[in-house]
């Protein structure tokens, strides 16, 4: 459970509605068809400026959903795992 | 996410053991050095850990794009930890590590308290440049961001400038600014939302935001006595019960995102606050850490001028 209360897609109204429906599909590019907003999104959905964040993040690492992107000699998932282990991040 | 990187068990085993030791490319093992840096004390940064990267192979791009990224996951990591995240069922997007959450805390406070008061190490950038990458202010992405700049703050930020070679992150980086600019929900006041800017600015050592956060809080109704408070005892039992409870759980979003449990959401409400701040507290530190490590990791000079809007409507 998380710490705090979470607005899911059926509460979900304007930007925070639109937000879910591009996350879901974003992720379901990538890892198969009907995957959910992952929940390290949800914790923010009480305020959609900061929703908004997350899904404006997830735009810029997958050019918009596309996930077309070419990787250079630094591996993102080499950054993003590093980051996470020495933030203590077990998510 | 491992797997997908070093597909054989062993090296992953022994890269959670100490990287350093692992049997992975030179280049992954600085770039994991470079992480530490990154999250535990970007304020110590030279310019020649940067110089280090580019003897390895890494242009000035690879540079900003790795920062960047970090900058992103860092915001990551902390809404994770500090909202109570729980793993995904079936694990598809998560990082479980498999090694204790003692050893690393063991770890953190250690170069925590080693860290000092430092100064950031921003202070050896030369009044003749803008940070320690090169740049390309040439992009139309760079002067659509410089155009919303100018009218905004009246310049364009020395961040902004310093990360011209990333520049499909531009929509990012403004969006992180605006948010800063003052707390999304009407249960944390103006003044709270400045107190923790001050705050997170000082324990990051951020000579980039310092002028900007100090700026907005003496817009709304601070004094540079609260300043003064704020950077020599955050945690002191003279505050009010409701900024004690910000700033401590302020503070504890920037050290040690990954302590924070349930008791600190019950905290919060106990003291009157509700969800919502909660969200704010936890944004406003997560977006300003992001950006403070990215400043500091590239040796970005502070603005000309404190990014304080305008006006309300720019």
């Amino acid at each position: 459970m998380a710490h705090i209360r979470i607005v899911d897609e059926a509460e979900a109204r304007g930007s925070v509605a639109e937000d879910y429906e591009f996350l879901s599909g974003s992720y379901s590019k990538m890892l198969g068809a009907g995957t959910p907003t992952p929940q390290v999104y949800r914790t923010n959905s009480l305020l959609p400026g900061y929703f908004r964040f997350g899904a404006v993040q997830n735009r810029v690492l997958t050019q918009d959903g596309r996930h077309e992107g070419e990787e250079g000699p630094v591996p993102g998932i080499l950054v993003m795992f590093a980051i996470s282990m020495y933030s203590s991040c077990f998510y | 996410m491992l797997p997908l990187l070093y597909p054989d068990p062993e090296t992953r085993e022994a890269l959670l053991a100490d990287p350093q030791s692992a049997p992975i490319p030179a280049l992954h093992r600085k770039l994991f050095a470079f992480a530490e840096k990154f999250v535990r004390g970007a304020w110590t940064t030279t310019r020649d850990d940067l110089q280090q990267l580019r003897r390895a192979g890494l242009a000035d791009r690879d540079i900003v794009q790795w920062a960047t990224l970090g900058s992103t996951q860092s915001w990551f990591t902390m809404s994770a930890d500090g909202g109570g995240v729980p793993l995904e069922d079936g694990g598809p997007t998560g990082a479980s590590v498999g090694r204790t959450r003692d050893a690393y805390e063991a770890t953190q406070e250690g170069l925590l308290a080693a860290s000092g008061e430092v100064s950031s190490a921003t202070a050896a950038t030369r009044d003749d440049e803008i940070a320690w990458v090169e740049r390309d202010e040439s992009t139309e992405a760079y002067r659509e961001t410089a155009h919303w700049a100018e009218r905004r703050y009246g310049c364009v930020p020395n961040l902004l400038r310093a990360v011209s070679l990333q520049p499909e992150f531009y929509r990012r980086h403004r969006l992180a600014l605006e948010l800063l600019e003052a707390p999304q929900s009407a249960s944390l006041s103006p003044l709270q939302h400045a107190m923790i800017r001050v705050l997170v600015s000082h324990l990051n050592r951020s000579a980039y935001s310092e002028p900007t956060s100090t700026a907005l809080l003496l817009r709304v109704g601070g004094d540079p006595e609260l300043i003064d408070r704020l950077r020599a005892e955050p945690l002191s039992a003279d505050w009010s019960t409701i900024d004690r409870v910000v700033l401590a759980l302020a503070t504890r979003f920037a050290r040690n995102a990954y302590k924070v449990t349930e008791k600190d959401a019950i905290a919060l409400r106990e003291a009157g606050l509700d969800d919502e701040a909660y969200v704010d507290i936890l944004n406003t530190v997560s977006i300003q850490t992001s950006l403070d490590r990215l400043a500091n990791t590239l040796g970005v000079r502070p603005d000309p001028v404190p990014l304080v809007p305008l006006s309300p409507a720019a």
